[in-house]
């Protein structure tokens, strides 16, 4: 069956859809600064604990089987397998179609130990016509570090559906995908929800200013999240939250004066910060004021 | 239809039987009569006289327009074509027609019918109206008038011969039965009776000549030009020689031919017994305008249409087209409708609601002069020319542009025209030129084009075969889904359809790689739906030259255990048959799917069927 799949997917790099992704090792997941290797934030990852062996060729039959809720969960199971067989089988199962609650599962644990061999087939899933299919492919690519993967995770941040722009948010904010950002301000404005976060995630010093010149551009509400959401990031300095600081005092709603809340309740006073006290100004002005 | 009308026919003849033997005596108008007589018919053509040239009737020997405008003071424009310039403007309530006589011309005013001087437009004198004018014709020296009388216990219509100087009756005849609106010629006044008979009478006396019956087809209006005259109905015209005398269509000159549906409402001539249409209505914007070619046979025959066909003015557009019902040319007016028309021999002279004013090569569509009225405000109701013979100097030729006329007519925004945009769209699938498929392309993907014309698009980029089209496809198809800028593919379906009919033949390799591209971005695009996967998958199939094989298996692997997929027999069948038909890698794959059990029943029963098949 591998030979089966391994044809599929070299269909789809003969065809351009996955730039970058003939790597034939599996490389372990990278995120942040290039160099600096640092453990994939996976939601679908168990536990730290040691998973126990699988037997990969029982639990192919499984997930090759019609019984679906057998099917979820030999998928399951193969994918928290550190077993590298375990994971070919998975794949090779995925890469030659699925029912579309197996094929969820699937991908999302696919996710759990990403593998290079993986981009290929996580790409073609990502427009699959299934929208949960789609969301958990995507999700499973902000394990990757490979640039293919990226261009498919911002290529999914215009999705028509929201869960898949969601699922793309979650990866870009994972995997750090700085050219993430244009669609991402875009979403914002647009009022997406999922933006917020994922652009915080990935804001240097100028995006953050920029970001912060966008009152009146975008929702109140998302403005503030997102300005939030860089305040708590431990790599900005001092300057930098104090400009981020002064950008959420001008905006309005419960949402700026919760971030701001959030910020002085998260800075220890001492040593004392210009950003905590002037954010410790604001809320309490804005608390005055009756907001 | 036929049958009601012969009843009608048959119950107004009664009804004039039975007026006629009431009267008594021997009259103009009556159901007995010496019809059809060829010698008697040659009798009246000798007597007729015919100008040596073509020129317009006016004695100024001007080529003129009468033109009124309407408002809250209708004017009376007489305009120059010559000249390109008015000759006067006059203040004229002016109801019907405007008929043109030597020196003067004559019309319904208010109550009255009034002749003006066509030197100044001024009032020569003025004739009360019995009745309802019904229509109204003029020579050199006099006017003809038909009245009807019809809201008395017994109605009746009477013929008026007026002096053209003095406004004084000549002679009248009285009629008990329906007149249409008259022609004069030469000495010879024409009029048409009961829509079965056309009478012939002398203009200077009234007295009857002859009379034509038909036979086989009703006579509904009488026109004349300076070569000759002629009548007819909806379904064809008549030369009135003395082959007309057989009053039927196979023995005497005849001409017709089967105009597109779509074009229907155009008339041959205005219906005379129309009382509405003694003034100029929406009748005189659907006509189709003729001239003959030559005094054609002396025997009857058929008519020999001048440049091999006749031209259709429809609204805003004239349509050239051959005897066979080939379209020649297309001519769309800009913005406005035109209001009237005129074959004058040499040219198509049209007058539009805006007082615009063009000459078209009746041959090509060419443009051969434009001019304007040049009255401030004008709302042009309607218009008689008078311009026989006119061929504009100096004008520049703007040349035929066929192709952007029926563009534009297909393209129109007009939501009455829809009839006439597809005609527009069907011509267009026999023209050749990628700009062409373009615009077809572009009527197909703008949202506000009507559905039905959108078919018909669509069934006209298909039957161009244009496989030098294959990038405008491409490019139309290869835009993305996309929630951030709102793009999205129009008419992926129908893009595709065009792309399948075009084969594999003649397709260069660099497009075909293009296309291919495209179609695959859309095959698996997550928006595209069931339809439209079926019409990517036959247009892949049909230009892929074996690069539809990788796209498709991935496509039959991922969804083979999906029900969403196995539910969608078309799209399902499409994909199993592509491959199958593509044989080598392309066949095995859909073994495998027929066998493995992976696969849902109806994707595998369907790829066993497919390779079952010899």
């Amino acid at each position: 069956m591998s030979t089966r799949r391994n044809w599929w997917w070299s269909s789809l790099l003969a065809a351009g859809l996955v730039a970058g992704g003939g790597a034939a090792v599996a490389q372990p997941a990278k995120a942040g600064k290039a160099g600096k290797a640092k453990p994939a934030a996976n939601p679908a990852k168990p536990a730290n604990k040691k998973a126990p062996p699988v037997d990969v060729a029982a639990e192919r039959a499984r997930l090759e089987g019609r019984d679906a809720d057998a099917a979820i969960d030999a998928a399951t199971r193969l994918g928290a397998s550190p077993q590298p067989e375990a994971h070919e089988a998975l794949l090779d199962v995925v890469a030659t179609g699925l029912d579309r609650q197996v094929a969820v599962a699937a991908l999302t644990a696919l996710g759990v130990h990403p593998a290079a061999d993986d981009v290929a087939v996580l790409a073609y899933y990502a427009r699959y016509r299934d929208t949960q299919v789609r969301a958990a492919a995507v999700a499973a690519l902000g394990g990757h570090a490979q640039a293919g993967a990226h261009k498919v995770i911002v290529a999914a941040l215009r999705d028509q559906d929201g869960a898949v722009r969601a699922a793309a948010a979650g990866a870009v904010q994972r995997a750090g995908i700085k050219s993430a950002a244009e669609p991402l301000l875009a979403l914002l404005a647009k009022g997406d929800p999922a933006s917020a976060r994922a652009l915080a995630a990935i804001a240097d010093l100028e995006m953050a200013r920029f970001i912060g010149e966008q009152l009146g551009q975008v929702p109140d509400d998302l403005l503030a999240e997102c300005l939030g959401a860089i305040l708590a990031r431990a790599d900005f300095n001092e300057a930098a939250r104090l400009q981020v600081v002064r950008a959420l005092g001008k905006v309005n709603g419960p949402a700026a004066t919760q971030a701001l809340a959030d910020y002085v309740s998260a800075t220890p006073e001492s040593p004392p910060r210009q950003s905590r006290k002037e954010a410790e100004a604001m809320v309490e002005a804005r608390l005055e004021g009756g907001e | 239809m036929r049958p009601l009308r012969r009843h009608t026919s048959i119950a107004l003849v009664t009804a004039v039987a039975a007026v006629a033997a009431a009267c008594g005596g021997a009259q103009t108008f009556g159901l007995t009569s010496d019809d059809n007589n060829r010698a008697a018919l040659s009798q009246a053509l000798a007597k007729r006289v015919l100008p040596a040239q073509a020129g317009p009737r006016n004695a100024t020997g001007k080529p003129m327009a009468f033109v009124v405008l309407g408002g809250k003071q209708r004017r009376l424009v007489a305009y120059d074509l010559a000249a390109g310039a008015a000759a006067w403007v006059v203040d004229a309530d002016v109801q019907s027609k405007v008929a043109v006589g030597g020196d003067f011309v004559v019309a319904r005013e208010g109550g009255a019918v009034v002749a003006r001087a066509i030197a100044d437009g001024k009032v020569r004198w003025q004739a009360p109206i019995a009745g309802e004018l019904v229509g109204a014709a003029a020579d050199a020296e006099r006017a003809y008038v038909v009245t009807a009388q019809t809201t008395a216990a017994r109605p009746t219509w009477r013929l008026a011969a007026l002096d053209g100087a003095s406004g004084a009756e000549v002679w009248g005849a009285d009629s008990p039965g329906q007149l249409g609106a008259p022609a004069a010629q030469g000495g010879l006044v024409m009029s048409p009776f009961l829509k079965q008979w056309l009478t012939f009478l002398d203009a200077d006396t009234g007295a009857p000549i002859t009379r034509v019956r038909g036979i086989d087809e009703e006579i509904t209006f009488v026109r004349t030009t300076s070569d000759g005259a002629w009548f007819g109905s909806a379904l064809g015209v008549f030369r009135v020689d003395e082959a007309a005398a057989s009053g039927q269509r196979a023995d005497a000159t005849y001409g017709t031919m089967t105009l597109p549906k779509q074009l229907a409402k155009a008339t041959w001539g205005p219906d005379g017994f129309d009382g509405v249409q003694a003034g100029y209505t929406a009748a005189d914007r659907t006509r189709i305008l003729w001239r003959t070619a030559g005094a054609g046979p002396a025997d009857g025959g058929p008519l020999a249409f001048q440049d091999g066909g006749v031209a259709v003015h429809y609204f805003r557009f004239v349509f050239g087209y051959s005897i066979k019902g080939e379209l020649q040319w297309a001519y769309s007016h800009p913005r406005v409708e035109l209001v009237a028309s005129e074959h004058v021999g040499t040219t198509l002279v049209a007058v539009s609601q805006r007082g615009e004013l063009v000459a078209l090569d009746p041959a090509s569509g060419a443009v051969r002069w434009r001019g304007e009225l040049g009255v401030e405000g004008a709302q042009v109701l309607g218009a008689t020319i008078d311009a026989d013979g006119w061929a504009p100097q100096g004008a520049a030729d703007e040349g035929a542009t066929t192709v952007a006329a029926l563009i534009s007519i297909a393209r129109d925004r007009d939501a009455r025209f829809a009839d006439v945009k597809e005609l527009a769209l069907s011509a267009l699938a026999s023209l050749p030129g990628a700009e062409v498929t373009a615009e077809i392309i572009a009527i197909i993907q703008d949202p506000r084009t009507p559905p039905k014309l959108r078919d018909t698009a669509v069934e006209v980029l298909v039957a161009r075969k244009d496989a030098t089209a294959l990038d405008a496809y491409a490019e139309a198809l290869a835009v993305p889904h996309d929630y951030l800028t709102g793009s999205q593919p129009v008419a992926v379906a129908e893009l595709a359809r065009a792309i399948a009919g075009l084969g594999g033949a003649g397709i260069d390799a660099a497009a075909r790689k293009r296309a291919v591209d495209a179609l695959v971005l859309q095959l698996e695009s997550p928006e595209t739906d069931g339809p439209e996967l079926v019409e990517i998958v036959k247009a892949l199939a049909a230009i892929g030259d074996g690069a539809e094989v990788a796209p498709l298996r991935r496509m039959l692997m991922a969804y083979r255990a999906d029900p969403l997929f196995a539910g969608d027999p078309k799209l399902v069948g499409a994909v199993i048959a592509a491959l199958v038909a593509r044989g080598g890698s392309g066949r095995e794959w859909v073994a495998f799917v027929a066998e493995d059990p992976r696969s849902l029943d109806a994707v595998a029963a369907a790829a066993r069927a497919a390779l079952a098949k010899k």
